[in-house]
């Protein structure tokens, strides 16, 4: 005979415990067990969240893309009122001594959207004028630039030459085609004048956020410079 | 040609303004979303869904609003211009086209297969860049100044920044909330932190 006491009675195992045991050999023996030949697709309608607010964001976005497009095509075509003050071409001539005309670039022509009344002052033939160069520099007189339109409207320029020097740049026209084209010529062009009679040139800086009048002012005050060199024979 | 040239030029002004309003509903949706603050009527699954479909769009529009500007023949743009941001064409495209590779990187990333592959913590920074984009989107869009003097456009921008810092403010109140929250739950000991 041992002395060993008596064994305790074994705790009864908690019922939930059992539960659980129990679940976990059937979820075993499930997985043990062969896949089925084929699995069925759930039946009904795939889950797509915010479908009508998608296609609802999109169509919102196309009909604003367009209205937009619509809206900014009639605010151009408005009338504006331009401010900038305009030389023309009949102050030119009235200091005229000699007249030589030069054909100017046909791009002023081709302008049809533009409503501005100053587009229409525009003359596909330029008048240069000029008196007789004395040797070596530009003769004094006014020389007007080829017309250069850009998307805005038309740039065309005229050149003062006094004393062989470049004193003043004449604007004849520019884009005017609404307030917001007058806004920022009125602000570029007087720069961009300043800029050419220090420079001797229209080798000029381009104003920021007036890029099309800066390359258009550049290009119808070169080809006036152009004119007065040809005319006092230096080209 | 040049009536063509207008309408190009027209189309592309109004993708962009399209696709920089997309941009700050993408940001709302997504702030709301991140913030729990979604409400109750809607799913949070909604939210999520349209701020992902919002991101698309808005890569979409920039899309649309360069290749418009890039078949505007007056706009004088190379096809290099429209992916590579140079002082050549302007820092006012520029902008743009950073905009635009911020918000190609953070759409591409979200798409679920590439994000699985990512770490969290990149993809959230990824994600989190988006912010800085709208803004420098908005700077492409005042210096390009086709409409910057425009009193709706400075409205415009305006409400679109109002729209946007709401639910940024209330996503960053979330962020330092938990923030605090953690940060005192640490300096507990640790049987009261097994206790809360």
């Amino acid at each position: 005979m041992s002395n060993l006491p008596p064994p305790t009675p074994r705790k009864p195992i908690d019922p939930l415990i059992q539960q659980r045991v129990a679940n976990l050999r059937r979820n075993q023996s499930a997985a043990e067990a062969p896949a089925p030949a084929a699995r069925q697709k759930p039946v009904g309608r795939r889950v797509k969240p915010a479908r009508a607010s998608k296609v609802a964001s999109l169509a919102l976005s196309a009909i604003t893309t367009v209205g937009l497009a619509g809206v900014f095509a009639h605010s151009s075509q408005a009338e504006g009122a331009g401010t900038l003050t305009l030389a023309t071409t009949a102050d030119a001539t009235a200091a005229t001594t000699a007249t030589t005309a030069a054909t100017a670039g046909d791009t002023a022509a081709s302008s049809t959207d533009s409503t501005a009344t100053t587009t229409a002052t525009v003359d596909t033939t330029a008048a240069t004028t000029a008196t007789t160069a004395t040797s070596g520099q530009i003769a004094d007189g006014t020389y007007v630039g080829q017309a250069s339109s850009n998307r805005w409207g038309t740039v065309q320029v005229q050149a003062v030459y006094s004393g062989g020097q470049l004193v003043d740049v004449q604007i004849l026209s520019y884009p005017d085609g609404d307030r917001k084209s007058v806004q920022i010529n009125q602000r570029a062009l007087p720069t961009l004048i300043d800029e050419a009679i220090t420079a001797q040139s229209a080798d000029v800086d381009t104003v920021s956020g007036a890029t099309y009048t800066s390359r258009s002012y550049t290009e119808s005050l070169q080809s006036a410079i152009d004119a007065a060199l040809a005319a006092s024979g230096l080209a | 040609m040049r009536a063509m040239s207008e309408w190009m030029w027209y189309l592309t002004r109004s993708t962009g303004i399209v696709a920089a309003v997309l941009a700050v509903a993408s940001l709302v949706w997504g702030f709301t979303f991140s913030a729990r603050n979604t409400g109750r009527r809607l799913k949070a699954n909604w939210w999520l869904a349209l701020h992902n479909w919002l991101g698309g769009l808005t890569l979409g529009f920039t899309g649309a609003h360069m290749l418009l500007a890039f078949l505007d023949t007056q706009a004088g743009l190379r096809f290099i211009d429209l992916f590579v941001p140079s002082g050549q064409v302007g820092w006012a495209i520029g902008w743009g086209v950073v905009a635009f590779w911020v918000f190609a990187v953070v759409t591409l990333t979200s798409i679920a297969r590439v994000r699985r592959r990512l770490p969290r913590k990149a993809w959230h920074l990824v994600h989190l860049v988006s912010v800085p984009a709208v803004l420098v989107m908005a700077i492409h869009a005042y210096q390009i100044g086709s409409d910057a003097l425009a009193r709706w456009f400075l409205w415009g921008l305006a409400g679109l920044a109002g729209l946007a810092i709401y639910p940024l403010s209330v996503r960053l109140l979330g962020v330092a909330a938990s923030r605090r929250a953690a940060a005192s739950s640490t300096r507990l000991p640790a049987r009261q932190r097994a206790a809360a």
